[in-house]
């Protein structure tokens, strides 16, 4: 029973998806699943809930226009999609040099550490050796660990294989391992 | 820190990040999207522009609500400014790139006159997805190479050896660099890297007409890798493309136009079929699966520069053995048979010399250049290859560590500068004594008696094989105590100082004269700190015999070539000093001998 119900939700999303084309209030309503997705993910990007805010917006505006030329039919096609245009917007916006040195400020500051154990990183640290990834591994340990997102949606976010995306996160974390290594030797 | 990927998550977890969305926010972004949407759905079905005024008054929603529409519109508005730049900047396409899914890429390799082709598809990282490669020319040994991939799958297409290979996992691993950096998108990103880290000075060029394109032109600073290098990126006004690159290096004084790289049919509808052999390779073609092959070197903890001579030293101690499959795993994964093809009728005996190992100025490169020298055989005689290039690279696939293929080589074939000297003034034993000999050093130092005619014999003529094995088994020396002078047949002979340079020690250099049906004596002295059990490593060209102190220890009658370590012969050395004697017969050409502890 427990299946077919699953079913039948992911069948009305899914034709909420299609009505989302041409209804307002269907995209309104896909809008409400999904904001609070879009905006954690931003933040957990952004680290900043302004800028963050800020770049939801755009999110949800190119979705806006962009959601009757949008092929997909299912869900989670539309999960992907969305996804995808909040991966690039984020990508973009950190590119800027001066903005990631403002991020950096900003992260230091203005999010709590809760971390119990003092031989832990702490929040800048974290950060700033996150933001010295390549944006694509940036963004895969976003999904994995700031998310949550189990290792089959990402790789169908990022349209990549499940086997290499687990592979990849092995190396991400060595990589981030070693920055966080060089950032305490460096303060020491 | 954290070990693994569970301690990492906790540590992620404890950090309890406020990420409570704003609910005002939340409810004005829907409006406004809401609106965004009703405009454009309304542009999209031939209607009127809506008055979004009218739409925003129209809801029920206060006068104070639609004020803060306003407001926010106004911030959209000024944020997105922000990000368009009044001049063109490298981010404008960076960012027209994640719009692009497919393409196509000629690199004109001007001083060689052929193309490569690559078809891409890519996803929103601008990474590779799909790939077809197609050059007509791919070096000597390979002919032309085709190759068809995804991230996780690769094969190949030799035509020239109608040879179709299977079960590649990366393509990487066949082409030798890393596909994921030959994507444009890629290629700009790096320049924008390198342009924060101050490796190279761009300089915009942007026509005030439109129809010409902005030229990035890119400079290495002085003192740098690739200070003589520089590259033209032509992008395209309209779209923000890169079109093509030029690439220049500084030669003589001048620069010369080394390839240009021309992009076109963007997002045009690549055929699958170009993802595919299907159809094109003949029936016959010979279908080799590597999928269990493990191509390449991993590096481990070497440097790049140690992984370089590494395997540089591998792939050549493999084609010395015989071993050519290994040798072709180091090779572009390529198979065994390959390399052998490469190899008929040259037989490569020793490595004289390896390295250094260098980076490649081209600053697309992240491959390294290793010389080599060594000592082989063709023809009967002793030569030396002098590998001046061969290009290691880094092949970074996404399942493994970094591992490290070669992928050409380059060099020149000399005759064999002599290799030994000949001295008949310090002829005794101490200038000939090894104090200790460090397994896999070859013995060098040697006290020769040669070359001596075979024995003597009325009833048998020399040259026959039974009048070989005659000579082979005949001894008259004694083989405990040294004597400076010694008489065979009647003949006073002097023994000599021989020193080679060589492991393998070209005994044809003994005499102006043929050296064809000769013997000679080698001694040497061993001194052993305490008593020593180990193996004696021996080649030789052709028959051998072995004494350590006056006991015949080894004997081995062949017609071969000298390969290292072909007898192992286990030897005890008492404490003190050891006579070690070789008696080394030649039949017809090459002659010589190698000899060596082993470490086992």
């Amino acid at each position: 029973m427990a299946g077919a119900m699953a079913k039948f939700i992911e069948q009305t999303n899914d034709d909420l998806v299609s009505r989302a084309k041409t209804q307002a209030n269907a995209l309104g309503q896909l809008y409400e699943i999904y904001y609070d997705q879009i905006f954690r993910f931003c933040v957990h990007r952004l680290f900043n809930k302004e800028i963050a805010e800020d770049v939801t917006s755009t999110v949800f505006l190119e979705v806006a226009k962009k959601i009757n030329s949008f092929s997909g039919r299912t869900e989670k096609e539309f999960f992907n999609w969305l996804y995808a245009i909040a991966i690039n917007h984020v990508n973009s916006y950190i590119r800027k040099t001066s903005r990631r040195k403002k991020l950096l400020e900003k992260a230091a500051s203005s999010i709590t550490n809760t971390a119990e154990q003092t031989s832990e990183p702490n929040w800048p640290e974290l950060y700033k050796a996150i933001l010295k990834l390549k944006n694509e591994y940036q963004t895969i340990i976003t999904l994995r660990f700031f998310e949550n997102l189990p290792y089959e949606k990402i790789a169908q976010i990022l349209n990549m294989n499940e086997s290499t995306l687990r592979v990849m996160v092995h190396r991400i974390l060595n990589e981030l391992r070693n920055e966080m290594k060089n950032v305490f030797e460096a303060e020491v | 820190m954290f070990k693994d990927e569970n301690e990492f998550g906790k540590i992620v977890d404890k950090l309890n990040i406020d990420t409570k969305s704003n609910p005002a926010h939340r409810e004005k972004l829907k409006r406004q999207m809401l609106s965004v949407f009703n405009e454009t759905s309304q542009k999209t079905t031939g209607n009127s522009k809506p008055d979004i005024w009218r739409i925003i008054m129209k809801s029920p929603i206060t006068k104070i609500a639609a004020a803060a529409v306003i407001i926010l519109t106004a911030g959209i508005f000024l944020y997105t400014n922000s990000l368009v730049p009044a001049a063109y900047a490298l981010q404008d396409t960076i960012n027209a790139y994640d719009s692009i899914s497919s393409l196509h890429m000629k690199e004109n390799i001007i001083e060689m006159g052929w193309t490569k082709d690559t078809w891409l598809e890519c996803d929103m990282y601008g990474n590779i997805n799909r790939i077809r490669f197609d050059t007509p020319y791919c070096g000597e040994l390979t002919g032309s190479l085709a190759i068809v991939g995804s991230r996780n799958h690769g094969e190949a297409w030799l035509g020239r050896h109608n040879l179709h290979l299977v079960g590649y996992g990366d393509p990487s691993c066949i082409l030798g660099f890393d596909v994921s950096q030959i994507a444009p998108k890629g290629l700009v990103e790096r320049l924008y890297k390198q342009q924060e880290l101050g490796e190279i000075i761009l300089d915009v060029n942007e026509p005030r007409e439109k129809n010409k394109p902005i030229v990035v032109t890119v400079n290495y600073p002085e003192g740098s890798l690739s200070e003589s290098w520089k590259k033209l990126f032509y992008i395209d006004q309209a779209t923000k493309l890169v079109k093509k690159i030029d690439k220049y290096e500084l030669r003589n004084e001048q620069y010369q136009h080394v390839t240009t790289t021309e992009f076109s049919d963007y997002n045009q509808m690549i055929d699958p079929a170009m993802f595919s052999f299907k159809g094109e390779i003949p029936d016959d073609a010979l279908v080799m699966d590597v999928t269990d092959v493990e191509v390449g070197l991993l590096q481990g903890d070497m440097t790049d520069k140690e992984v370089v001579k590494e395997i540089t030293r591998q792939f050549f101690e493999a084609t010395i053995a015989g071993d050519f499959s290994r040798a072709g795993q180091l090779y572009l994964g390529a198979p065994g048979s390959l390399i052998e093809q490469a190899f008929i009728g040259v037989i490569p005996l020793e490595i004289i010399s390896i390295g250094p190992a260098k980076p490649e100025t081209d600053p697309d490169s992240k491959e390294y250049v290793c010389s080599c020298k060594i000592m082989l055989k063709l023809n009967g005689q002793y030569h030396e290859l002098d590998v001046s290039m061969i290009k290691v690279s880094q092949i970074s696939t996404e399942q493994e560590p970094r591992r490290w293929i070669i992928i050409g080589l380059s060099y020149n074939l000399n005759p064999l500068p002599e290799g030994i000297k000949i001295s008949n003034i310090e002829t005794d034993l101490d200038a000939v004594t090894y104090d200790n000999p460090q397994p896999e050093d070859y013995l060098k130092k040697w006290l020769v008696l040669g070359p001596l005619p075979f024995p003597a014999r009325a009833d048998l003529y020399f040259g026959s094989e039974e009048g070989q094995k005659t000579a082979f088994d005949t001894d008259s020396l004694d083989f405990v105590n040294f004597a400076q002078k010694v008489t065979i047949d009647n003949i006073d002979y002097e023994w000599a100082a021989l020193e080679s340079e060589h492991g393998i020690v070209d005994l044809t250099q003994l005499s102006q004269e043929n050296t064809d049906l000769k013997i000679t004596y080698l001694w040497t002295q061993i001194d052993m700190p305490e008593e020593t059990t180990g193996t004696l490593g021996i080649g030789s060209d052709d028959g051998v015999k072995v004494w350590l102190n006056g006991e015949l220890v080894h004997e081995n009658w062949l017609y071969r070539e000298v390969k290292p370590d072909d007898d192992h012969v286990p030897v005890t050395f008492r404490k003190g000093k050891n006579q070690l004697v070789l008696k080394v017969q030649n039949a017809l050409g090459a002659w010589g001998f190698c000899c060596r502890l082993l470490d086992e």
